[in-house]
């Protein structure tokens, strides 16, 4: 009755469909699984069930400041980072000079986010294993996260909160108490996600080992972010070709190392995340210690965005890798072009090279471990 | 064998550690809200719904123009010189009624980018999340706090005193045209090719003829047919300029600037709304024919559907009255009967010979819009036209 | 035998039922608490009042109610028998629970025998649901199943049957008959766990294994929900999955009870005769079971799940080794003392 396809004289075949709607597929991905018993012969990921246009939008809604809302739909688990990018590629483009505050607040707001955004990729990527219970615990700590952008921004999970040449208003006036409470709270909270999850032996069973990716394929491929970092590359922007003001802080870039299983590893990418939170912390700290406390962070936002015909591509770090703007402009209100490099879009094209021979259980994992957000996705 | 014991060990130990901390939570507090019981208070700058403070709006339209979505949708009649609308709380004067200012909540995607160009601050979000509905069209909110009646009121107003000035400025602007029609003597040849232009004009006009409906006392199922008209006329246009040659300034010229202008095309829906001072669109008619508003009556008969407006415009601004018979024509349905009214339109027209010398001033053919813009400047629509048009 | 003459024996055989239909709607809101209270929520609160206690009850008015869906291409008539052949199964099993002194389904001498061969029709019932899907998720997860649970039979006959030496009974009530009263140190219960130090390693295989035979966390591979979408039970809906559900619970309950029996005295009291008697029997039984069943449920929302192969690892590798020599070494200590 059901369908098994026999490839010539080897063993037969069964083709399965996981997703578009599937527990596990981190939204409306769909993977053509071809699978040999349990075993993964090939995988192809279909893309394009959350394709919003972003791209064409950028190019037809009002103009440049009309963009940023739609940025932050792109990867809407980390919409700071995404308006972060475009901000500051719009600000190079226009040479305009950020005042400092607005610098430190955005800094602040980006990493808050990564982390943020690195507890639903843990949380996640947990689940995906069947452990239902710390991906409530670290969606209590997102929660918390939720509520000093709601406060600042007014919104929780799409912000708009960036503007070109400053920020759409002020934080709030608690901003500086809450994330010195909250980075004073969040640090246990590691810890304890460490003790439950990432050094559960049935955990280790499940990621060590699992979907290698080795440093030179993951370079190949394009790979960045976490992603990339697991295999054991050195590589983030933030110090390789800082932006913003990263120069100023002082923080590591975690890299796997095989710690338990082999480099670039299911479980190397997990703990690259987990230990990127904990550099975010670090960040925030010193951000909020030099931060100008006075400043007008409208101050050099300009009343009408007029651009020379010109192009800039400009690249920053986000919790997924590295998210590029490309904008070509003209003497119009409106951009020429906009192009997005989603990092999550490179990363899943790993998926192919790193799931074949693995299991079925095992694809879940390297799914899950390369964290993708289909909205980015597909954008 | 001693490492299996040490690896199993750790297994279980790590699963006791796991245990531990998931019992410690199991006693712990609950960090949930009991939600229809218990409510969180959102920070006071949460945007969770868009609101207007109808009195400070000064109907600007700035904050539709900065929406992504356009969720916003605003309508604005100007004020009588007379009345006084009163002042926002932050002092600007207020000049226009806002016959319709709705917010579609179901597009809007909160991003709060109307609130900031606001002159008066007037529109904002406020923190109020529950308004779900089984109903879309419960999610669009009407904050304009005129009632139907005032806002015909206001709108007759409005068009009255639109007219008045209209008709004061055609009359100047017939007076200048009859001048220099003279100065120009009739020149058949010039007529050719004002015809010629038109119909390349009358592609551009559809587009304009789309917004003029919606201006119309709500006939939109004219606004339709009218572009479609537009269209049609270049074929028709062809005849004409013959016509033109033969009579230059009479009766069979102006049926044919009818159905050859473009402008008269757009004319029409303006008739509907029977303000004639929005003549302006119908340049050729406007300019040459004062006297042809006899003709346009008749035509008006004829065509039933449309027959309601034009005659309103009809006696306002005479030269309107020949363009509708053109946009009936393109109308299917209507078409029957317009035709008709075409020919009897050029048997009331030589009434207005003299004026028909003025028409050729063809400088409606070449920009037609424009063109009569400037030949009949009085007519200029006033500025809740725009806006309409807009919509 | 006039149907009134046999109608107390219709009442007699239907206590299990009662028993396992009042367990399941309790047991299921249970798990939501637990659920709850371990992931720092508090569950279902709003139905019925007191914490939401008739949750289970609105549940099951709402699967009453739902569609009965059968696939087009699933073979019909295995499809609707599969649900109701594993609650039977289930069902059946309790007959040789000794839920008190004066209560027993059937007082036979082979008690855990038969108890362990019923059982495992529901590997059959499980395949048959997956296949008669004709779902390529159900089937998966069927084939997983039938592994597991075949797989697992072996360490739990021998972590029972190491229990057997000790108490030299197939009889579940003479089992628990003999485990009364306090032991030689005069203190402690004189349960079975309690009289042999390998006995202890016996209950950690037993309860290991009866986590698998009853599909819950981290051997839950039979319905892993972020793989296989929902195993075998991924065609179902509305009572038929409700009848899956039921037998789930009924499972995790008889080898709980099985487990107290084994090891823990049965229905009797933990203070030798203070509270004893067969309806506190009855409930010290039941109190035993449940506590099985919480630590199960506790279990389950601490860990992630195994991975198919590695299960088979640690039954193959591990447990069943570790089985054989531990019954050795009870036979052994049950020689020399």
């Amino acid at each position: 009755m059901i369908e098994i396809v026999q490839k010539g004289k080897s063993r037969p075949e069964m083709v399965i469909n996981m997703g578009p709607q599937h527990p596990s597929t981190h939204g409306v991905l769909r993977l053509e699984v071809t699978l040999d018993g349990e075993l993964v012969t090939h995988v192809r990921p279909h893309i394009g069930y959350l394709h919003r246009c972003f791209e064409k939008y950028g190019e037809s809604v009002g103009d440049y400041g009309m963009v940023t809302p739609f940025t932050d739909r792109m990867d809407y688990v980390s919409a700071m980072n995404q308006e972060h990018g475009y901000v500051i590629a719009m600000e190079r483009l226009l040479d305009i000079e950020v005042p400092e505050r607005v610098e430190y607040i955005r800094v602040i707001m980006a990493e808050l986010q990564r982390i943020a955004s690195h507890l639903l990729a843990v949380g996640t990527f947990g689940l995906d294993l069947g452990a239902f219970t710390p991906f409530l615990y670290v969606f209590t700590e997102r929660e918390k996260i939720l509520d000093i952008f709601e406060k600042s921004s007014g919104a929780r999970l799409l912000y708009n909160y960036m503007c070109i040449g400053g920020l759409m208003r002020d934080v709030d006036d608690d901003f500086k108490k809450d994330t010195e409470e909250f980075v004073r709270t969040f640090r246990p909270k590691i810890t304890e996600l460490q003790n439950l999850l990432t050094y559960n032996s049935i955990f280790i069973k499940r990621t060590a080992h699992i979907g290698v990716l080795p440093p030179k394929v993951a370079l190949n491929y394009a790979a960045s972010g976490p992603v990339l970092r697991g295999s054991g590359v050195k590589w983030d922007l933030r110090k390789n070709n800082p932006y913003s003001i990263y120069d100023r802080f002082d923080f590591d870039i975690p890299v796997g190392e095989g710690e338990v299983g082999t480099l670039g590893d299911c479980w190397d990418r997990y703990i690259v995340r987990v230990l990127e939170m904990e550099e975010s912390c670090k960040i925030i700290e010193q951000a909020l210690e030099a931060m100008p406390d006075e400043g007008d962070v409208q101050q050099n936002v300009p009343k009408r965005v007029r651009t020379k015909p010109g192009e800039i591509y400009a690249r920053t770090e986000t919790p997924r890798g590295e998210l590029g703007y490309y904008i070509i402009s003209d003497t119009s209100a409106k951009p020429y072009r906009i192009k997005a490099r989603a990092p999550s879009f490179v990363n899943l094209s790993l998926l192919p090279a790193i799931s074949r021979g693995s299991l079925m259980s095992d694809l879940v994992a390297i799914v899950g471990s390369i964290d993708i957000v289909l909205g980015e996705v597909d954008r | 064998m001693v490492h299996s014991f040490k690896q199993g060990w750790q297994t279980l130990k790590s699963i006791f550690t796991g245990m531990g901390i998931t019992i410690r939570h199991f006693f712990g507090p609950s960090v949930t809200l009991q939600y229809p019981d218990e409510r969180d208070v959102l920070p006071k700058l949460a945007r969770s719904k868009l609101f207007v403070n109808i009195d400070d709006c000064i109907g600007c339209n700035l904050c539709a123009r900065a929406c992504p979505v356009n969720c916003i949708d605003i309508e604005t009649v100007k004020a009588g010189a007379d009345v006084d609308l009163g002042k926002t709380s932050n002092g600007s004067q207020k000049r226009l009624w806002i016959s319709r200012f709705v917010i579609d909540m179901a597009k809007c995607m909160y991003c709060d980018l109307c609130t900031y160009p606001c002159p008066t601050d007037c529109i904002y979000m406020v923190q109020e999340y529950e308004y779900s509905d089984f109903n879309r069209d419960n999610l669009v909110y009407k904050f304009s706090n005129l009632t139907p009646e005032k806002i015909a009121e206001v709108k007759e107003t409005a068009r009255i005193e639109a007219e008045e000035a209209e008709k004061k400025k055609a009359e100047e602007a017939a007076a200048k045209a009859a001048r220099a029609s003279k100065a120009s003597d009739s020149r058949p040849s010039s007529v050719p090719g004002a015809a010629r232009g038109i119909p390349g004009s009358a592609k551009g006009i559809p587009g304009k003829a789309k917004g003029i409906p919606g201006a119309s006392k709500g006939v939109p199922g004219k606004a339709q047919g009218i572009p479609g008209a537009a269209k049609s006329i270049p074929g028709k246009a062809k005849g004409i300029p013959g016509a033109a040659k033969g009579v230059p300034g009479k009766a069979k010229s102006i049926p044919g600037t009818a159905k050859g202008v473009p402008g008269a095309a757009k004319s029409v829906p303006t008739a509907a709304k029977g303000v004639p001072g929005k003549a302006k669109g119908v340049p050729g008619a406007a300019k040459g024919v004062p006297g042809k508003a006899k003709s346009v009556p008749t035509a008006a008969k004829n065509v039933p559907g449309k027959a309601k407006s034009i005659p309103g415009t009809a006696k306002g601004v005479p030269g309107k009255a020949k363009s509708v018979p053109t946009s009936a024509k393109s109308v299917p349905g209507k078409a029957k009967s317009v035709p008709g009214t075409a020919k009897s339109v050029p048997g009331k027209a030589k009434g207005v010979p003299g004026k028909a010398k003025g028409v050729p001033g063809g400088g409606a053919a070449k920009v037609p819009g424009k063109s009569t813009a400037k030949q009949v400047p009085g007519k200029k629509p006033p500025k809740e036209n725009k806006d309409n048009n807009t919509d | 035998m006039t149907w009134l003459e046999s109608l107390p024996l219709a009442v007699f055989v239907m206590i299990p039922l009662v028993i396992i239909l009042i367990y399941a709607l309790f047991a299921i809101w249970m798990e939501r608490k637990v659920a709850g209270f371990i992931q720092d929520r508090l569950g279902p609160m709003r139905v019925g009042g007191w914490h939401g206690w008739a949750q289970s009850f609105a549940d099951l008015l709402k699967l009453i109610q739902k569609e009965d869906i059968i696939p087009a291409e699933a073979s019909k008539f295995l499809f609707r028998f599969a649900p109701f052949l594993m609650f039977a199964a289930s069902y059946a099993a309790f007959a040789v629970i000794p839920f008190s002194s004066a209560y027993m389904g059937s007082n036979i001498d082979i008690g855990v025998f038969y108890l362990l061969a019923i059982t495992s029709l529901l590997t059959i019932s499980v395949i048959m649901a997956g296949w008669a899907s004709n779902n390529k998720w159900s089937l998966l997860g069927a084939m997983r199943t039938a592994a597991q649970m075949v797989s697992y039979e072996v360490p739990t006959i021998m972590a029972v049957l190491s229990v057997i030496i000790v108490a030299g009974s197939l009889n579940l009530m003479t089992v628990t008959e003999m485990q009364s009263g306090n032991d030689t140190l005069g203190f402690l219960p004189n349960w079975l766990i309690f009289q042999n130090p390998f006995l202890l390693v016996a209950f950690v295989i037993f309860f290991i294994s009866i986590l698998a035979e009853s599909h819950r966390v981290p051997f839950d591979l039979p319905e892993s929900e972020s793989e296989l979408v929902a195993g075998f039970q991924t065609e179902y809906s509305g009572m038929r999955w409700a009848m899956f559900m039921l037998a789930e619970y009924a499972d995790m309950l008889l080898l709980s009870l099985l487990g107290a029996v084994l090891f823990f005295g049965g229905w009797n009291s933990p203070f030798g005769g203070f509270m004893d008697g067969p309806i506190w029997g009855f409930f010290w039984f039941m109190f035993k079971g449940m506590i099985l069943v919480f630590v199960m449920m506790w279990i389950r929302w601490t860990l992630p799940r195994y991975r198919v192969d590695q299960l088979m690892y640690l039954c193959w590798s591990i447990l069943i080794p570790l089985s054989f020599i531990n019954f050795v070494l009870i036979a052994l200590w049950e020689m020399l003392f």
